[in-house]
């Protein structure tokens, strides 16, 4: 069994679509997950289909910290030389 | 040839097509086949370009290409209408391959790698972000009007599928022509929108919100903007069956003269000049839809009409007779 890191990226009709970090998508069904679109998750694969859909709270809270970060910087135009 | 045009515009045998003859330059729209996403090309007649959404991350290519074939090689504004990744993938490599001006968005973020990704790259290329929101508007080319619709200044939070509804949404008005870009909004942004903005939701051509969904294109919204032409962008086979055929059904019903498809048809281009008539032409099935239909019919039928007068007067335009 494999174990990737993944966000839920949205909801199409009855599937989570599930993006790996690594840039893999996978269309889940809803009914394997509660959790909200861009939730972090570690995704249980068995020959490349997903058995199961964890939360990884933590992860989510440090994903939207650095996006946030960021995300500031850019708006203050900080990137620009 | 010439002389019988002079002599239909003379008689005012095409007073309906001659905006088709005025010097104004050229608006081009693409709707690039970026399968199951979206990805529209917008060069405008001073030759701005605006990129909107890029479709999956393994569109970039497809993209590329599209602006390879139409001469572009500097994107003045892109927007990425919401952060999902169906809509921003393809971005990434747009910019690590093209001059990129300056990129748009809704202001809303996202925790997947792709977002994060597509952040990395706006910093790394030192592209200026701002976000829009109703009320702006973008000033690419004088002569074509480009008013942000969507979201709304406060972005609302917690309602249903949030990161769709709070798409940015572009009214294009270039002389009497108008487009509408709608996102991936829903039925909530679109009531919102019906009851805000009635008036400037009328179009001539719809890009259909979030790929032919049930959860949009609602009846009230679609007669609202009571389009000739709606594209839907969509991927052939897709997994979530788009365009549901409830859509179809409701665009049908708003009495819409052409539907075209890029998971049939390909890539669109559309042209226009600023007159009441444009023209689409598809990549793979070959079509070319010219609208308004009725006009392009009284220019044949004109043209026909002129052309049997000629020859059954033995080829002048009148008849002179003396009387007897």
């Amino acid at each position: 069994m494999e174990v990737v890191k993944a966000s839920i990226d949205r909801f199409e009709g009855d599937y989570a679509v599930i993006y790996s970090d690594g840039g893999t998508k996978y269309d889940v069904p809803k009914s394997m997950t509660d959790a909200k679109a861009g939730s972090r998750v570690l995704l249980y694969l068995e020959s490349d289909q997903v058995i199961r859909v964890e939360v990884d709270e933590k992860a989510t809270d440090e994903a939207l910290d650095r996006v946030r970060k960021k995300y500031e910087r850019l708006k203050r135009g900080d990137h620009i030389l | 040839m010439r002389l019988l045009l002079v002599a239909l515009l003379a008689a005012g045998l095409l007073p309906a097509c001659a905006p088709a003859f005025a010097e104004n330059g050229t608006l081009k729209i693409v709707i690039i086949d970026v399968e199951q996403g979206d990805s529209a090309l917008i060069i405008f007649p001073n030759e701005k370009t605006m990129l909107m959404d890029g479709g999956e991350r393994n569109q970039d290519q497809t993209v590329l290409s599209i602006l390879q074939e139409h001469g572009v090689t500097r994107i003045d504004v892109m927007v990425a209408t919401h952060p999902h990744a169906d809509h921003i993938g393809g971005l990434i490599g747009v910019i690590e391959n093209v001059d990129v001006g300056q990129v748009m968005d809704s202001g809303q973020l996202h925790t997947t790698r792709t977002f994060e990704d597509l952040l990395d790259a706006i910093i790394t290329a030192q592209i200026p972000l701002f976000s829009v929101h109703e009320g702006d508007s973008l000033n690419l080319d004088p002569a074509v009007e480009l008013e942000v619709l969507n979201p709304p200044a406060a972005l609302p939070e917690g309602i249903d599928d949030e990161l769709n509804n709070n798409s940015v949404v572009i009214k294009l008005t270039y002389g009497e022509f108008t487009a509408l870009f709608t996102g991936d909004m829903e039925e909530y942004s679109e009531q919102r929108l019906h009851a805000t903005n009635r008036e400037t939701l009328d179009a001539d051509v719809l890009k259909a919100d979030h790929r032919g969904s049930r959860t949009s294109s609602t009846d009230a919204f679609l007669h609202a903007v009571s389009p000739e032409v709606v594209i839907i962008s969509a991927g052939a086979d897709n997994t979530y069956g788009h365009p549901h055929q409830e859509v179809l059904d409701r665009i049908d019903a708003a009495g819409v003269q052409h539907v075209l498809r890029t998971d049939v048809d390909g890539a669109i281009i559309l042209t226009a000049n600023g007159g009441s008539d444009y023209t689409l032409e598809t990549a793979e099935s070959n079509k070319v839809v010219v609208v308004p239909e009725f006009e392009m019919a009284v220019l044949i039928a004109s043209v026909y009409l002129i052309s049997l007068v000629v020859l059954m007067n033995g080829g002048r335009i009148w008849k002179w007779s003396r009387p007897a």
